[in-house]
Order: C-alpha cells, then sequence, then structure tokens
C-alpha cells in the first residue's frame, strides 16, 4: 500500500502517526482516504471550497505533484505521499 | 583581500582544505552576509559565519534576550538577559572573532527598510519566526537578485533550501500563499526542541559559505526535510512556479507590499494576548470575579500535558484543537472565561465559540502567564 507521510505538526490529527497506509490510485484517491479515515485532519489540508490549501505541498517520493497531474498523479504500491506545509518558527 | 599572518594562523584548518586555501578564505573574508532574525536560528548562524572568518556579517532584530530565549538561543547568555539580541549577538561574534566587522540593525525588519538593509549583502539568511518577514525576506532577495539559505522549524521538524530566483525557484513557488492566520503554530504556541535551530542553523551556514566559495552542490533546487525523531534527512526536487507572482514569468508583484496584510498576522511571534478591549478581563479583575457571586466557568484550551507546569483549580480543559468538536459539553448560557498560556490560542477560541453563537465569552489577557505574574505567584511562568 502507499503511504502518506506528514511532518509532526500534523501527525497529532493522525493519532501521533506519522506516516499512515492508505489505498488509492492516484494522489487524490489517498487524500480522500486520509480523510475519510481521520477527518480532524480535512481543514489543515482542504480550505472551505475543497481545494489543497496554498501553504501545502504534495510530493510523491521527490516530485511535486504540481509538476506532475497535480491531484491525478498516480501512485504505486512502493511509493510515498508527502504532505509539506509551511513552517515559521525560526 | 589578502590574509594577515594572524589569519592564516587562525584559519589553518580551512586553508588545509584544497576546496578551501588560501583563496577561499580570502573570499570568505571579502563576502558579506546578512542574518535576518537573531534568534533560534540566526544564533547558530551568526557563530559559524563568525567564526569561518566571513568579513562581513550584518544581523537585524528588534527584541531582547529573555530567559525562554535561552534554551536554543546560544549566541546569547545568562548575563546579556534584558539586552538588544544584536547588541549582545555582536559582543559574542566579536569575542570568538574580532577580526570580522559586525553591523547590527536594531529594528524590524519592513517594506521600508528591507531592500536598504539587505542591498549591502552578498547572501541573506532567513532566520525569521513569523511569515510576514518570511516573505518580505524572499521578495527583497528576488528583487535584489540575492541567494536567501531559508531554514524554517518547529518542535522536531526542519526545512532548509537556497531560493535564488536567478537559477531555481524561491520561497513563493514554493508556498504561494501563507496558511490562514493561526493554523500554522508558531514555537511560542507549540515549543520547538532547543538543538533542533542548531541543526537547521548549522546547515545555513554551511550552504552560505559553500555559495561564497563556489563549491560544491548546493541546496537550490531542493527542500531539505528534517525529523529530529526520527533522525531522517529526505530531500525533494523544488523547481521554478511558472505561476509565481514575484519571479515568474508573468510576475505581477514588483514592489515590496504589506507583509502584515498579506499573511494576516504580526511580523513577529510574541503573543499579545488579547483578544480585544471588549473581550479582555485581567487577571486581578477574573480573580475578583471568582471571589464573587455566580462565578464565570473557566475554559483552558491548553494542551493536557501543559496542565503539569500550572493549572488553575476548577478549570475545565478541553485544547483547542478538539473545541469545535466539543462544543456540546458547554453551556452557552453560562459565562465563561477562557485561558491559555498566554492568550494567544484563547483568543482563537473565543473567535470560535463567538462564530458558534456563544455571547458570554471573555479572554483571560496574557493567559495563565499573567494569572501567576499577577495572582498567584507561586505558579511558574513559561
Amino acid at each position: 500500500m502507499p503511504t502518506l507521510r506528514v511532518p509532526s505538526q500534523l501527525k497529532y490529527y493522525l493519532d501521533n502517526q506519522t506516516d499512515v497506509a492508505l489505498t488509492g490510485e492516484t494522489v487524490g484517491d489517498i487524500l480522500r482516504e486520509l480523510v475519510d479515515q481521520y477527518p480532524k485532519i480535512q481543514s489543515h489540508i482542504f480550505d472551505d471550497k475543497g481545494q489543497v490549501r496554498r501553504h501545502i505541498n504534495l510530493f510523491v517520493n521527490k516530485e511535486n505533484i504540481r509538476d506532475l497531474k497535480g491531484l491525478g498523479t498516480p501512485v504505486g504500491e512502493h511509493d510515498i505521499v508527502k504532505v509539506v506545509p509551511s513552517v515559521t518558527g525560526g | 583581500m589578502e590574509l594577515t599572518k594572524e589569519e592564516i594562523l587562525r584559519y589553518s584548518r580551512h586553508l588545509l582544505i584544497p576546496e578551501v586555501g588560501l583563496h577561499g578564505q580570502e573570499k570568505l573574508k571579502a563576502a558579506s552576509v546578512l542574518v535576518i532574525g537573531t534568534g533560534g536560528l540566526g544564533s547558530p548562524v551568526s557563530l559559524y559565519l563568525a567564526a569561518a572568518g566571513i568579513g562581513r556579517i550584518g544581523l537585524v532584530d528588534y527584541d531582547t534576550v529573555d530567559e525562554t530565549n535561552l534554551q536554543r538561543q546560544i549566541v546569547h547568555g545568562t548575563a546579556t538577559v534584558g539586552r538588544l539580541k544584536v547588541e549582545s549577538a555582536k559582543a559574542r561574534l566579536l569575542d570568538l572573532n574580532p577580526g570580522i566587522q559586525v553591523d547590527t540593525y536594531n529594528q524590524p525588519f519592513t517594506s521600508a527598510n528591507a531592500l536598504a538593509i539587505a542591498k549591502n549583502y552578498d547572501v541573506l539568511i532567513d532566520g525569521t519566526d513569523n511569515f510576514p518577514t518570511r516573505y518580505l525576506s524572499n521578495d527583497v532577495a528576488v528583487f535584489l537578485g540575492k541567494p536567501n539559505v531559508y531554514g524554517s522549524i518547529f518542535r522536531f521538524d526542519g526545512q532548509a533550501s537556497v531560493f535564488d530566483a536567478r537559477t531555481g525557484p524561491c520561497y513563493r513557488c514554493l508556498f504561494p500563499e501563507p496558511p490562514p492566520p493561526g493554523m500554522v503554530p508558531t514555537c511560542a504556541e507549540g515549543g520547538v526542541l532547543g538543538i533542533l535551530p542548531g541543526t537547521i542553523g548549522t546547515i545555513q551556514a554551511t550552504e552560505a559559505i559553500k555559495l561564497i566559495l563556489g563549491i560544491g552542490d548546493s541546496l537550490v533546487g531542493r527542500l531539505l526535510l528534517y525529523n529530529a525523531l526520527d533522525m531522517s534527512f529526505d530531500f525533494v526536487n523544488l523547481k521554478k512556479n511558472p505561476k509565481c507572482r514575484v519571479c515568474g514569468p508573468n510576475a505581477d508583484i514588483r514592489e515590496l507590499i504589506d507583509y502584515e496584510e498579506f499573511c494576516g498576522v504580526p511580523g513577529h511571534d510574541h503573543e499579545t494576548g488579547s483578544a480585544g478591549a471588549d473581550w479582555d478581563i485581567t487577571a486581578p479583575e477574573l480573580a475578583s470575579r471568582l471571589m464573587g457571586k455566580n462565578p464565570p466557568l473557566l475554559l483552558d484550551v491548553r494542551e493536557p500535558h501543559e496542565l503539569q507546569i500550572s493549572a488553575i483549580a476548577g478549570a475545565l480543559n478541553i485544547p483547542l484543537g478538539t473545541l469545535a468538536a466539543r462544543l456540546s459539553e458547554l453551556d452557552s448560557a453560562r459565562e465563561m472565561v477562557l485561558f491559555c498560556k498566554a492568550g494567544t490560542r484563547s483568543t482563537r477560541a473565543l473567535e470560535l465559540l463567538v462564530s458558534a453563537g456563544f455571547k458570554r465569552v471573555k479572554n483571560l489577557q496574557g493567559g495563565i502567564n499573567a494569572w501567576a505574574r499577577d495572582v498567584d505567584t507561586g505558579l511558574p511562568v513559561y
């Protein structure tokens, strides 16, 4: 199963996990299943219109889905979908 | 810029490295770096740049050193608590290396002064602690055509990159817009492992020195994702965003803007602790109300582990992150006073309750830390 990975600032919405295994053939599928299983994370990734928030980047392995096929980017069995939000601390 | 005999001795371990050598050390001596922020990241960055012999280091900060800084801001010390951060840091850097020049800017880095300050430096270091100053630093670097060595941290996670719009993406290519106000917590609200800025800041200093020397593969076009808990270093690739509003082909932002308005938050991570005069109650006022008839319900919106540090007896604990899902536990007819550590999270909780129709709600101005200072002085401030 593909893995979705979040930084620690978001793990609190995933029952304290940074990695969760999810099923799906595209990044969009993976995110839908993520929100189904962990509804508390929805507002941290999606805005009120259901669009991915602009401070959130999604990568499949090393590549930004913006440079691939967006939420339609295919995800394979061993791929890792990385959620990379902006971080402010310094 | 030739080295003196004393400098040849001081930098001997650099001169022995073929990639640096005498010529490289002369480049470092001739270079100038602006460190924006003299806090967690700015501390290791400025210390290592000074030790490495960067000829001129600029420091921008308008804050003073306080006790809560010292867990991670290692350029300062107990003896400099209360002093201006730029002066505290300058003294330490010149003690480490009297042969360099340290310029200090004891002022906020704003649209009014940023270009004038930054234009005199070769490399910019983003060591800021808030989104408005991050976007400002990025745009300044893009407009001046300079590299912006980026780092940011939260709890156990760090990010680092080199944004240089001349050859790669900028910060806005990656993050076109800031998060909604309050969605991404600051270190003042959520904490940070003290060593984390040491790791990320040291990487920023390394990148700055590589850029000046012109050696190695820089982080241009790559974002480092560091997790101290897993001890993992991961990299993802960054490309220029063709829709970038400052460095894209159709850029429409051509001058500095109002960054606090753009981000909807202030250009610092200090907690003001106030929800506005109409909504605030001071700690002494609350103490008096709790002694009288019909005392309000106290609602503590901090995380459970914070109750081990300090607590007010009788308060109901519902962490801010779960409040929206637990509104049914609250009686909207009962007057409530909300509090957290210093008043930022309770202000957000108050906004949430008001938008849900609660009318009899107040914010404890300055949070439980104000209560500890003004009422129950036996409690610690954190």
